[in-house]
Order: C-alpha cells, then structure tokens, then sequence
C-alpha cells in the first residue's frame, strides 16, 4: 500500500483537492484510475456536495481538531493494471500542522502515518486570509526597541517560514524509498485562477520567488526531497468571487473544470488532469 | 534532587527547564525520582495533577519534530562533517546592534532583497523568525555557557544560528553559522579576559566587531567606545594568536549619520596590532533615513567573508578543556564546501 500524506496549514486548500481528485478518478478520464470504488466514500461525498453546489469547501471547524479522517481511495495508474495503491488522506484540520510549526508537536498516531507515508502533497493557497505576509521594516524595528518580550505577540509565524518548517518535517520523517532514489513532494500552489494574465504566466516557481522567497529557496536547494511545483485550480475560476463563473460551472458540472499548471524545461504547460501532481508523485521512473 | 520527566526531549534534568513551560514541581509529565519509597511515590501521586489540554487519548502528544531553535555545540559536529561551514563570530557591547544586524539579514532574504544572495535554507529558521518579531530574549539575564543542545525553550539560548545563501551571479552555496551571543560575553571578554566559553572562536573564519556608530557622535561617549574596542580586538589577539580570523569593525546606525573620520583613523591605527586582516565597514540595519535604506552595508559585510578563502582549520586540541564537542567542533573545517 503507498499512502501520500496531505500536508498543509488551515485553508490551504487540502480538502477542496481531495474532493476534486475523487471526482477525477471517478470520471475514469484522468492520468489515475480506480478499479474499486473505496468502501467509505460519506467524507468525500460531503466534500462534494459543496463543490457541486457551487461552493468551495468550507475550512473544518476549528472545535473539529479532534475529528480525523483518514480516507483511502484504491487507485492505480491508468492504463495500468498494477496493484493499487491507497491514496491515504489524513484530511484532519490544518491545524494540527499549525501547533507542529508552533510547538514542533505532533500527535503520535500522525506521526506514525507520516512516517509510513510514500510521498507527500503540500499545499499553499493564493491569496488565503490566513497567509502571514514577512514583518515589514518599521514593525521589526518597533518590535526590536521594545525592552520585554511582547505579551501575546500579535505577530504571526510568517506564511513561508512555515512552509519550510513543513518541509522540513518531511524531511526528517518521510522514510527512504525502497529504490533509493529521492523522496518525492508535490508542492500545490492551490487557487491559480485568482492570478491575472501577467502573473499567471510567470509560471508557479515564479509566484513563490515572488511572494514567499524563503520557500522558494527552500525547494530550490533541497537536497534531500525531489519536488516539484504545480499550480492549481480545481474547479478553473472562482466560485466565491466570480459569480460568472459559478453559473457556468453549475451548468457544466465537473466535466472539463480544473486545470494544473507545470513548468516543463521552462515552458508553462496546462493540464485539465487534475490527478497530475499524484500520478507524478507514484510514477515509476 | 535530579529532575527527571518521560517527555524524551525534555532536558529539565540539564536546564531545570520545562519544555512544556509547566512550573517543574507540578509538571505531570514529572518522574518520581529514583529511590523514592512506594509512600513517598503515592503522596506525590495525590498532588494535584495538570490537566491535560483537551485531547482525545489518540491525539496525546507523544513525538515531535526537532526544533529549529539556535544550535548547541553538541549539534555542530555532525553538521559540520558534511561541508564546510563558515562561522562568524559577531561581538560587541550590549545594543551595539548585534541582534539588529542579524534580524536585517534575516528580513532581506524574508524579503528577497540581500544583493548577491538569497535564501536556501537554515536549521535555526524559527530562532531567526523569532527573535525578529521579538518572541525570543535572554531570559534571566544572559546565559553563562553555549547550550550543548538545540532546545525547546521560550529564552533564547546562547548558541549557534544557521544560514545556507546562494550566491546569485555563481549559484554557489555557502553554509554560515552565527554565534549568537549575549553583549555581556564582550563586557566580561573585555574586564575579566574571560575566553574559556570562547574555544569555538579557534575556528572562526571571521569575527564581526560592533560599535554603536551614535556613540562615535557624542563628544562623551566616544573616547571610552574607541577604548574598549581596542581591548576587545587586543583580547582576540592574545586569545587566538595564530588562529586569529580576519576581523571587521562594524560601525552601526549609519542612518544617523556617518562616523567621524578622526574616529576611522583612530580605529585604523589601533587595528595595526591585531595579526590577520582587518577592515572598517558601515551599516544601517535599520533606517530613519529615507536615503538610506535598511540593511545597508551588510551584504558588503557577508561579501567580504565569503570572498575570502577558506581557512584549513588545524585540530586544535585543547588538552586543558574537558569538553569533548569543543574537540570535534574544531576538526570541522577540512571539508570541501559546496559549489
């Protein structure tokens, strides 16, 4: 069994994904296939009772931190008939990667399933509410001038120290391929379609060298995971602003929707298969 | 009576520290200690306990990630057996700007706009982050030792912060570690000849002098800043004689106003007697001034230690020292750096 841990602080857009992925294999048109429906499908088919509605999927409820869901969707490359693997979400509430990036705790059962854990997606979200932007110069310096340690220090971790901390984390846990080549992380900038034209088309390496520089140099360097960027959109426009959008989407349903985006030698490349990230995370080079 | 806990990374038996930052008599996590008769046990055991936060048994806290906090010594020797890592030793009174330099380093890789380098990792990111948004200070007056080990700690620790730059226009990449140190250690450096937690210092590629450039400005000020400065680079030289690292003198707060030049020719003159290279350079972590912007002059200052070449560090074997990291610390410089 090959289980792929979903990593990501809250709203990142981990669940919206996993819904969208169980459409695609569903779909039976996309790079992964299911020969055998999951047994359990009530977790997924909630999720997608919002993103069919028209509506993203809302973040977990923060009292839900002690509701866990561990999903398994049988899947195998198409064309393939090759035993398949469980695509194992752990969908719990991003915040208990929040208090890991915190406190460096961890819960026990979590760390055992990351520690048996294949490979790992890591997701990011444009232009999330909750994403910590670096201090800015002035505050740093006020900070600084201030004699005692601030009580209740209003200043968040910033956005991309914890996306290195996460990638840290998987680093030091995700165990050593079988084969011996390099661990593989699929890191999802999630949201594409909230980009304009111009940003859009520098491509999703370029987005993070923008707007989270330490992450970006992080992935750049690292040594120790074979990662790669994609960008995503999983339904191919926005169903919160765009009310455009949700019309057409609500007349189309899921058919066509959603695209991701790689870089490949340099070269954008869209691709309505949104399944792309995990059939490159299990591919067998 | 040793403290002893069965949180695995809980040092409270080295540093009377909870990791948890329960006060260490009601911490539930606790042992009993050795020897404690079975009556003496169940008295402790009816001591009101902590409650725990509210988990679900499945969810109890049992493992967690190492954290990025400063490094100890302990920490280094492994590290430094992969490559070589270029260590700077920052000194200088307290507000000198010490902390100030490295928070500015630290927000223009955040930021994307150190010139010549970017960010390619560190193992003490949450230390740098930290102490950036002031979430981090010397607790209870500063430490006497380095930390041996990273620790899970609300103070910071005297030890080692970590940085892995590459260098924009050759794509090398350069690993550095920072000493970070309270201003005391200069003080009692410079009054006690104080060196005995300063081994590591053996194996510096460079040290970073501070002077408070305000100070150089006040008539009544400058004379005993020019002073002590002189003892400092003095003790340095005595301390580490043929290991003596290039040196620079750092005058902050260049966005006040620049140091007299009277000041830089005494500071030259001074410098004369110290045994390897040393050169003035002028920087403004911060900035009031429009013209100036923040963090001038550091990447001048990191340009100048990483186009030096890399010193073979000799075993330096300390037969008086009973410390046995500070032996394998100072065997770390024979590896080839990373291009």
């Amino acid at each position: 069994m090959t289980s792929i841990i979903l990593v990501g602080t809250p709203d990142s857009g981990k669940s919206n994904y996993v819904a969208r992925f169980w459409e695609a294999v569903r779909q039976g048109r996309s790079r992964i296939y299911s020969h055998t429906p999951p047994d359990d499908l009530e977790y997924v088919e909630e999720l997608l009772e919002h993103l069919s509605s028209g509506e993203f999927v809302p973040r977990t409820n923060k009292s839900d931190t002690a509701i866990t869901r561990n999903i398994t969707i049988p899947f195998a490359p198409a064309d393939s008939m090759e035993e398949e693997s469980n695509l194992l979400i752990p969908d719990v509430t991003g915040e208990i990667w929040s208090t890991a990036v915190e406190d460096f705790e961890f819960p026990e059962n979590w760390m055992r399933q990351l520690r048996d854990s294949y490979a790992a997606m890591l997701f990011v979200r444009i232009g999330s509410e909750l994403n910590t932007q670096p201090l800015d110069w002035v505050t740093a310096r006020e900070l600084l001038s201030q004699g005692v340690v601030s009580e209740g220090n209003p200043q968040a971790i910033p956005t991309q120290v914890s996306l290195c901390e996460l990638i840290r984390f998987l680093e030091i846990s995700l165990p050593p391929r079988k084969d011996g080549k390099l661990r593989k992380l699929a890191v999802i900038v999630t949201a594409w379609d909230r980009l304009n034209v111009e940003e859009s088309a520098l491509g999703p390496k370029s987005f993070l060298v923008s707007n989270f520089p330490l992450f970006a140099g992080k992935i750049e360097n690292c040594r120790d995971l074979d990662i790669k960027v994609f960008g995503m959109s999983v339904v191919g426009g926005d169903l919160e602003e765009d009310p455009e959008f949700k019309e057409e989407f609500l007349n189309k349903g899921f058919s066509g929707s959603g695209y991701v985006v790689t870089e490949i030698n340099g070269v954008l490349e869209w691709d309505p298969d949104i399944t792309l990230p995990v059939a490159w995370l299990i591919e067998k080079e | 009576m040793a403290l002893t806990c069965n949180q695995p990374l809980c040092t409270v038996s080295q540093t009377n520290l909870c990791m948890f930052n329960h006060p260490v008599e009601s911490c539930p996590y606790r042992m009993a200690p050795a020897g404690t008769a079975p009556q003496d046990q169940q008295q402790e055991s009816t001591e009101p306990k902590a409650v725990e936060p509210d988990l679900l048994p499945s969810l109890r806290l049992a493992s967690d990630f190492p954290p990025s906090f400063s490094l100890g010594l302990d920490d280094l020797p492994t590290l430094t057996k992969k490559s070589y890592h270029r260590m700077i030793g920052i000194f200088g009174p307290p507000n000198a700007g010490k902390t100030a330099l490295l928070v500015s380093l630290y927000l223009m890789l955040s930021h994307s706009s150190l010139e010549g380098y970017s960010f390619a990792d560190s193992l003490t990111l949450r230390e740098f982050d930290d102490i950036s948004r002031n979430a981090r200070q010397w607790a209870n007056g500063a430490p006497e030792q380095m930390t041996a080990h990273t620790e899970l700690s609300d103070a910071r620790n005297a030890g080692f912060m970590h940085l892995r730059l590459k260098q924009s226009n050759t794509d090398n990449l350069f690993n550095l570690l920072f000493p970070d140190l309270p201003g005391e250690w200069s003080d009692t450096l410079i009054d006690k000849n104080r060196t005995d937690r300063l081994q590591f210092l053996k194996g510096a590629d460079a040290i970073w002098v501070l002077i408070d450039g305000r100070q150089l400005l006040e008539p009544t000020k400058k004379i005993n800043v020019l002073r002590r400065t002189k003892i400092l680079i003095d003790r340095f030289a005595a301390f580490l004689k043929e290991n003596s690292p290039p040196l620079s003198i750092v005058i902050t707060h260049r966005d006040v106003a620049p140091p007299p030049d009277t000041s830089l020719v005494t500071l030259e003159e001074e410098c004369k007697s110290y045994p390897a290279a040393v050169k003035i350079f002028e920087i403004a972590s911060f900035s009031h001034d429009p013209a100036i912007k923040p963090g001038f002059g550091i990447s001048q200052l990191l340009e100048h230690v990483l186009s030096t070449p890399k010193i073979l560090k000799q075993n330096l074997w300390d037969t008086t020292s009973s410390l046995k990291a500070e032996r394998e610390f100072l065997n770390f410089g024979c590896q080839s750096e990373e291009s």
